[in-house]
């Protein structure tokens, strides 16, 4: 067989433009963002309180139209910390976070913040599952998950 | 099951790194499907249905089923595009059959791209809520290898011997992509990724390209006499924002792998199965999925893994392909998977006896583009026998 790995030269990107409307219930929860609030809304049926709002229940499978606005505190249901720079994903060590506010049935992910280390390796032990957070919000605010720049320590 | 389909016929080229074949989709696809095709006799008018697994974004195009479907034996025939993983398609595939509709269906899949597997998988989120704040596949790993070594209090040379023993399967698997004996100690020393995962632990991408042929019993039994029979099968999905607890249950494991289990008329399984292969992307999900399935209690896999249950020669071994870790394929990983079982059940493999295993269970999912939310996963039973 001839040489042919000259012929790996095929490089592109894709760089797609797109647009979308969320719909009212993803909107009123980013939305909320805005104004600092962090809102969620219950299933009629079953009760789950869904943080981020949701237009329908997963579980039950109906429409979900009450609204309920948290205390803004969540707390760590789960969280990586990240030691190589990804493409895309903010500078090394960084933790994303599974966060759960108040009782809610759902969760959702977040950066977490604030938390001071020497050697990056005790981020591991320093992020606690249960801890609770507050939001740290941008300083201009657009409606967008990004409103909120990171979790940090209730107590921090 | 009612009535009887089976495997009749697989198609495989040895795996490699991105961008390592030589040969674009098309060709891989063209190639691993004639393979399976000749090896019965059969021709490609044969083929009443064809299922090919494929996702865009690894593909680096939109329309991929329109390049491949042909290549696998669909011109003017019927065809599907699944975009989930190899135990889906044969789902299709065996439905089609089952309805009366088909005899012969080729399922095909491949990989032959080169990409940055971290940004696709973050570009795989929505843009609203998880893509924006950092979250791509390997964050989801490192949050269930976390919660799996806190709830068990197990150590991370647990996760380096499960990585090891991996690592000595696919060295003398001539179809995997990494053939290197890596010791626990070579893994323990490499560095952290997503703690507490090593980069050891988790998989490269990997190119190749593989088809199975599968067929109803009376087509079965004209092509082959050593059918590998599928007597079982189930998928489920589970939620995409749900709950932490929902997330990392594994809930959906569980019920694919009773209806499986119930539609192949299995009451132990940890008695009635002789091998499997697992999805694990990263290496501790070994052990949650064994777990998951019920070979054992909770927490309790790292001492099947201890004892050498899981290993080659071992009671039950698990990734004698040398699973993940040495072939993670996004795009055909599943179906390589059911090929390495078939081949195991037929005591295919050099140097590994497994002459005496009649009944493999295969656990195929997406998760590898994101393992906590919206994942889907099957469970496919084989048989060997009449
Ligand atoms: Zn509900």
């Amino acid at each position: 067989m001839q040489d042919i790995s000259y012929n790996k030269r095929f490089e592109y990107n894709w760089d797609v433009p797109f647009k979308v409307t969320l719909g009212e219930s993803y909107f009123r929860f980013l939305d909320g963002l805005k104004n600092k609030k962090i809102l969620g809304n219950i299933c009629p049926k079953c009760n789950g309180l869904h943080v981020p709002a949701r237009p329908f229940c997963d579980k039950c499978l109906v429409e979900i139209t009450k609204w309920y606005e948290t205390s803004g505190i969540v707390t760590i249901e789960s969280f990586s910390v990240t030691y190589v720079k990804f493409l895309g994903l903010p500078d090394p060590p960084h933790i994303t976070g599974i966060v759960r506010a108040e009782n809610a049935v759902t969760s959702f992910l977040h950066q977490i913040g604030g938390i001071p280390y020497d050697e990056p390796k005790e981020l591991d032990e320093k992020t606690k599952i249960g801890m609770k957070l507050k939001p740290v919000w941008a300083e201009k605010r657009i409606g967008d998950i990004q409103d909120i720049l990171y979790f940090t320590p209730v107590d921090a | 099951m009612k009535n009887k389909v089976a495997i009749v016929s697989c198609g495989i080229i040895k795996y490699e790194g991105q961008n390592e074949l030589g040969m674009w989709n098309d060709e891989a696809t063209f190639k691993v499907s004639k393979m399976a095709l000749d090896n019965v006799g059969a021709e490609k008018d044969d083929l009443d249905f064809v299922v090919i697994s494929t996702m865009d974004g690894l593909d680096g195009i939109t329309i991929s089923n329109g390049l491949l479907a042909p290549a696998a034996g669909a011109y003017n025939k019927s065809s599907v595009r699944i975009e989930t993983t190899g135990v889906h398609c044969i789902f299709s595939a065996v439905a089609d059959i089952l309805s009366g509709n088909s005899n012969l269906v080729m399922v095909a899949s491949s990989d032959t791209l080169e990409m940055d597997f971290g940004y696709v998988t973050n570009f795989n989120q929505d843009v609203y809520f998880r893509g924006p704040v950092g979250f791509n596949a390997s964050q989801s790993y490192g949050m269930l290898a976390m919660d799996y070594l806190k709830k068990h209090n197990i150590d991370e040379k647990d996760y380096a011997r499960i990585a090891n023993k991996n690592y000595l399967a696919g060295a003398v698997n001539p179809y995997a992509h990494i053939n290197k004996k890596y010791s626990t100690e070579e893994i323990m020393a490499s560095p952290y990724v997503n703690w507490p995962l090593r980069s050891l632990e988790i998989g490269k991408i990997s190119n190749g390209a593989v088809a199975c042929l599968i067929a109803s019993e009376e087509k079965a039994k004209e092509l082959t006499d050593n059918p590998v029979w599928i007597s079982g099968i189930g998928l489920t999905s589970s939620q995409y924002l749900g709950s932490w607890k929902e997330l990392s249950d594994m809930k959906a494991i569980k019920k694919a792998c009773k209806k499986a289990s119930d539609m192949a008329g299995i009451k132990d399984l940890k008695k009635e199965i002789d091998l499997m292969e697992i999805t694990a992307p990263f290496a501790p999900f070994e052990l949650i999925a064994m777990e998951s399935l019920g070979f054992c209690e909770e927490g309790k896999a790292v001492d099947m893994l201890n004892n050498g249950d899981t290993s080659i020669g071992g009671t039950l071994p698990v990734n004698l392909s040398g699973g993940g870790l040495c072939t993670n394929a996004p795009n055909s990983g599943g179906l390589f998977r059911v090929v390495q079982a078939v081949k195991q059940l037929n005591n295919e493999l050099d140097g590994v006896n497994t002459e005496n295993m009649e009944k493999a269970l295969v656990h195929d999912s997406d998760m590898f583009i994101g393992a906590v939310g919206g994942v889907s996963h099957g469970v496919l039973m084989l048989e060997k026998g009449e």
